[in-house]
């Protein structure tokens, strides 16, 4: 008899888009009940959760007012992962950790949040002004899209890449959706659409830009036959910094060191891969993180998605939900949509099923480039 | 150009950086123990975990380490100044601090030496970076 493994046991999201009315805790609750279900699990057996806050309506202890919500009533361990964009994989990480360390049993790992409909100009502002160092970059109307743009403007100039080239993200975005029932943006575009769209930080126009929407994700961690989880095969991270002005310029962002340490825990290489998952607030970002993960020599990517190599029919397809670019962008659950696509994907139950029983990698984001976390994502057997 | 922006606030952690800036000049950090430049602040050095450090003005030549030019503003208030140029410049090696700029600045401007300068707005001081060899007069700003 084979012993029981740590990992996935089922995942679920909510519709990706405009859903007013649904607010933050009836979008985790929509996420949970989808990933419960999927994973057959019962939800009073649930013992842990992690959650990773709220943009629209947060609370302290976020965590156990979700549960609360829920009714879950036997949580002995509770968490609250807030590290930005890259939440969602550090959320799993923690997740199957505190069930290895015998802290908990069965975790629900869940994010929802209403940002397209659910945002208010008090809360909008708010948050632009916690994302920005008050003394050292608010004075300066450093907008979200015009942070991006200088690491992108910096990108671009290290391998003497043109701004147009970035279209090719948001064209391959695009082409992937169109083929999804549900795609926020589906579509299909070509780059003279993205390279004529608003100007919006340059080199940044609008269609580079991921669309703010309604939605969340979840998964059930805990432990069963290696046939049926999908395991972590390995998890990484790295945080350089929590503010742009800290950021690391002179070289690869900490997307490099988090990615090396997933690869090397799982025993995988860029090349096992039967696909990626990469976050991709921007199309500029997803250019940066798929090189610097080494999922494409350094500045090749844009021309790789040029050439169709990372579409679903292409050599190592990627973001095949449609990414945040064209699928929707909930906010710190954006995360948790790449992290369920590549669990479908493992499974071969994904919209657009390529992995083939291959590793997937999903690689999460947040701040300006500055936090990391890495997942290798497949059969433990 | 800066006359109507928010400016930024002081704080006791800094504040002989902001006692400078309020003066029109703008100092660095330096580590007392190994020499290393930084900015902004940080409570200790990032090399060799030193906690003493001094003030000092820049050595210089500053540079434009990256830019962009923000054309969709975060507020009415901003708006009224679109399109305007922000950069990551370094003052001194290993500094890296936000500017605005008194030009549009593009992908041929990175690299570019830069005159860093501490303007007065109307929330308070902030750094604008200038062109070193500029020779034209588009847009340009004066230090306060």
């Amino acid at each position: 008899m084979t012993a029981p493994r740590t990992g996935i046991l089922g995942s679920g999201r909510t519709a990706v888009g405009r859903t007013p009315g649904i607010d933050s805790l009836m979008l985790h609750a929509r996420a949970a009940r989808a990933a419960v279900e999927d994973a057959g699990v019962d939800p009073v057996d649930i013992d842990g959760i992690v959650t990773m806050g709220s943009f629209t309506r947060d609370y302290v202890m976020h965590s156990s007012v979700v549960a609360e919500y829920l009714g879950l009533r036997g949580i002995r361990y509770a968490d609250v992962v807030r590290i930005g964009g890259a939440s969602a994989a550090g959320a799993v990480t923690r997740a199957v950790d505190a069930i290895d360390a015998g802290r908990c049993a069965l975790v629900l790992v869940v994010s929802g949040d209403d940002q397209l409909s659910g945002l208010t100009r008090d809360l909008a502002v708010k948050g632009m002004a916690e994302n920005r160092h008050f003394q050292y970059e608010a004075p300066y109307g450093v907008t979200t899209p015009a942070a991006f743009a200088l690491m992108a403007r910096l990108h671009l100039a290290r391998h003497g890449i043109d701004d147009d080239q970035l279209a090719h993200v948001t064209v391959q975005s695009r082409r992937t959706a169109s083929k999804l029932p549900d795609a926020m943006y589906g579509t299909p575009c070509v780059a003279d659409d993205v390279n004529t769209s608003k100007p919006i930080a340059d080199p940044l126009r609008m269609l580079h830009c991921a669309p703010i929407a309604d939605g969340g994700g979840a998964v059930i961690v805990g432990r069963g036959r290696p046939d049926d989880v999908v395991a972590v095969l390995g998890s990484g991270e790295a945080h350089s910094n929590g503010h742009l002005v800290f950021n690391p310029v002179d070289g690869p962002s900490a997307g490099a060191a988090s990615a090396a340490r997933a690869f090397a825990l799982a025993g995988v290489r860029p090349a096992d891969l039967g696909a990626a998952q990469v976050y991709d607030c921007f199309a500029s970002v997803v250019a940066q993180l798929m090189e610097e993960a080494g999922l494409a020599p350094p500045g090749q990517a844009l021309d790789r998605f040029a050439d169709g190599e990372y579409d679903h029919d292409g050599a190592l397809p990627v973001n095949l939900n449609g990414g945040l670019l064209s699928g929707g962008h909930p906010g710190i659950p954006g995360g948790m949509l790449h992290v369920v696509e590549a669990v479908e994907q493992v499974r071969g139950t994904a919209r657009l099923p390529v992995a083939d029983g291959r590793p997937v990698f999903v690689h999460c984001m947040g701040g300006i480039l500055s936090n990391h976390a890495s997942l290798v994502l497949g059969r433990a057997s | 150009m800066t006359a109507l922006l928010p400016g930024a606030p002081r704080s006791v952690e800094a504040a002989e950086f902001w006692d400078a800036m309020a003066d029109g000049r703008l100092l660095v950090q330096q580590c007392v123990h190994c020499g290393r430049w930084r900015a902004p602040r940080t409570v200790t050095c990032p090399d060799c975990g030193c906690w003493d450090s001094r003030w000092l003005p820049p050595p210089g030549p500053a540079r434009l380490v990256t830019c962009t030019v923000v054309r969709r503003a975060p507020s009415a208030e901003w708006g009224e100044h679109a399109p305007y140029g922000v950069a990551i410049v370094e003052p001194a090696p290993g500094c890296r601090l936000l500017a605005g700029t008194d030009w549009l600045p593009d992908a041929a401007d990175l690299g570019r030496p830069v005159v860093v300068t501490v303007v007065a707005g109307q929330g308070g001081p902030r750094l604008v970076a200038s062109r070193a060899d500029n020779t034209d007069t588009d847009g340009a700003e004066t230090a306060a």
